[in-house]
């Protein structure tokens, strides 16, 4: 059978910010799969230049 | 294209899902159970809220759940999430949709359904069995509540999109999603709850879902079938529906900017208000700072702005009073009601004199005001209200010192712990570009949001 992508997004359980695109070969194997995080944020830009003791505020909000 | 999935296939799905968190066979037994038997949508249907998410972790929603588990029987938080987050013990209405085989398939997962009630109830110390509408300001005639005849037995609200909890991915849940938004909630109303901020600079930084839904359709009609949907384009969408009763800022995040507003930010990261203020949309925002809020401070706009909203003559939006911040007063002012005293005024750690103990270093006890505590800057009922809250209206303790008292009305309690940790202020506009931890930080005029300081 030829092969079928479709595209899960969003993916739930994980604030949403997840895609998937999963190629099949029509049937049930799965051939092929991408995941696609679809959130930026730039954490490690935000902590560029701040307080060292900032450090362990900011982290765990992440 | 479309993709359609039966019901044992989503059964696996869902396996799969608990299999990577971790679940015991226990767990997925209930699972299981709960997936298997879903039970019928009230007669007496619950309000409408959809929960957006943009640039956020999941801190404000896991708040709220474990909120919202504490009343599912646990006397203390042991945070079983699993309950709340599979809806366990309790009620399971909303159901969207039928799979090929007929069942329904769960999308809405309403173990995360507010609690309304209670937290109203905790608010204002009146027992829950009181009507709880009442608990707010009292049921106008009219109202969104009035139309329910007697209010929610349970107390419930509808969360009809929140990515974190909902069961479903994928397209079917986008379809309920637009059903909501075109007029398909309850009177054709719903509340909007966004947490995370929105990347105004870089929009293609967030998305939230595809443009297409479980049909094959466009989601939001002026869009490219298919694309994906940026969070800032969700919003304006949801933001400007005709049944969108007013948007609650979850978070700081979503409030005033929060961690991905910070300074050095590379996506533009705003606040929701700024957002839409920018877009020219003047959708009432109601600000809920906090990292993460407790559960409370988000509860009561949403039951403020059902209980109090009419729609008698078209939409007349009853949006609770503000204090200058944008944040509710009613829950945001501390034991003065005054919005620009600091919660020093109700800190345990205040003697009595007036002439605090100082703590040296951190893990003392005593004011931690010199190590670069934000409390003098914040204005807040967290010495009050705590964190934490259990069942029986004590909160176990809170980022700075003993336990708050009960704002149920009763004596202040031994407290389980002290965090001894200074505040970080994050329920105020600077959060996190203040100055350092332990150096004195002192407050610094917001360059962010311009006009809530005097000085």
């Amino acid at each position: 059978m030829a092969n079928q992508t479709f595209k899960i997004a969003p993916v739930n359980r994980l604030e949403g910010h997840l895609d998937l695109e999963v190629t099949t070969d029509g049937n049930t194997v799965v051939s092929d799969i991408k995941n696609m995080v679809v959130m930026f944020r730039g954490i490690e830009n935000i902590m560029v230049k701040r307080d060292p003791r900032d450090a362990p505020i900011i982290t765990p909000r992440t | 294209m479309n993709f359609n999935i039966t019901r044992r296939q989503f059964m696996q799905y869902c396996t799969a899902s608990a299999a990577a968190l971790g679940l015991s066979q226990t767990d997925l037994l209930k699972l299981e159970k709960a997936l298997a038997t879903p039970q019928p949508a009230t007669s007496q249907p619950s309000p409408s809220v959809i929960w957006l998410t943009g640039q956020a972790c999941s801190g404000c929603p896991v708040s709220l759940l474990n909120r919202v588990n504490s009343y599912a029987g646990n006397p203390y938080y042991d945070a079983d999430m699993l309950n709340a987050l599979y809806g366990t013990s309790l009620p399971l209405p909303g159901l969207l949709g039928n799979d090929p085989a007929g069942l329904p398939l769960r999308v809405v997962n309403d173990a995360a359904d507010l609690l309304v009630g209670d937290a109203v109830r905790a608010l204002t110390g009146i027992t829950r069995s009181n009507a709880w509408a009442d608990d707010v300001s009292g049921v106008l005639p009219g109202s969104l509540l009035d139309a329910y005849a007697g209010g929610f037995p349970t107390g419930y609200i509808t969360l009809e999109w929140n990515t974190t909890v909902m069961a479903a991915a994928g397209d079917i849940p986008t379809e309920h999603l637009a059903s909501i938004r075109n007029g398909g909630g309850i009177l054709g109303a719903f509340v909007l709850v966004v947490d995370g901020a929105i990347p105004a600079g870089e929009e293609r930084f967030c998305y939230v879902f595809d443009n297409i839904d479980h049909q094959g359709n466009k989601v939001i009609s002026t869009l490219p079938l298919g694309d994906p949907v940026t969070v800032g384009e969700a919003l304006q969408w949801l933001a400007t529906a005709p049944g969108c009763l007013g948007i609650v800022a979850q978070g700081i995040c979503a409030s005033f900017g929060g961690i991905p507003a910070g300074q050095g930010n590379k996506t533009g990261a705003t606040n929701v208000a700024d957002y839409l203020a920018g877009k020219g949309i003047n959708t009432p925002v109601i600000r809920v700072p906090g990292c993460p809020p407790h559960p409370d401070w988000t509860v009561y706009p949403v039951a403020y702005l059902l209980a109090n909203s009419t729609t008698t003559g078209g939409l007349n939006l009853a949006i609770p009073p503000l204090d200058r911040y944008g944040r509710p007063r009613a829950v945001f002012s501390g034991s003065t009601g005054d919005d620009s005293t600091p919660f020093c005024h109700d800190c345990p750690n205040k003697d009595t004199q007036g002439t605090p103990q100082q703590a040296q270093e951190l893990g003392d006890s005593g004011c931690v005001g010199g190590l670069g505590c934000k409390g003098p800057y914040t204005v807040g009922d967290c010495p009050i209200r705590g964190k934490n809250t259990s069942d029986d209206g004590f909160s176990m303790n809170w980022c700075v010192g003993a336990s708050g008292q009960n704002h149920a009305g009763g004596p202040a309690v031994s407290h389980l712990g002290e965090a001894r940790h200074v505040c970080q202020g994050c329920i105020m506009p600077d959060f996190p570009d203040w100055q350092g931890l332990t150096g004195n930080g002192g407050a610094k005029t917001s360059k962010r949001i311009k006009g809530f300081y005097n000085e």
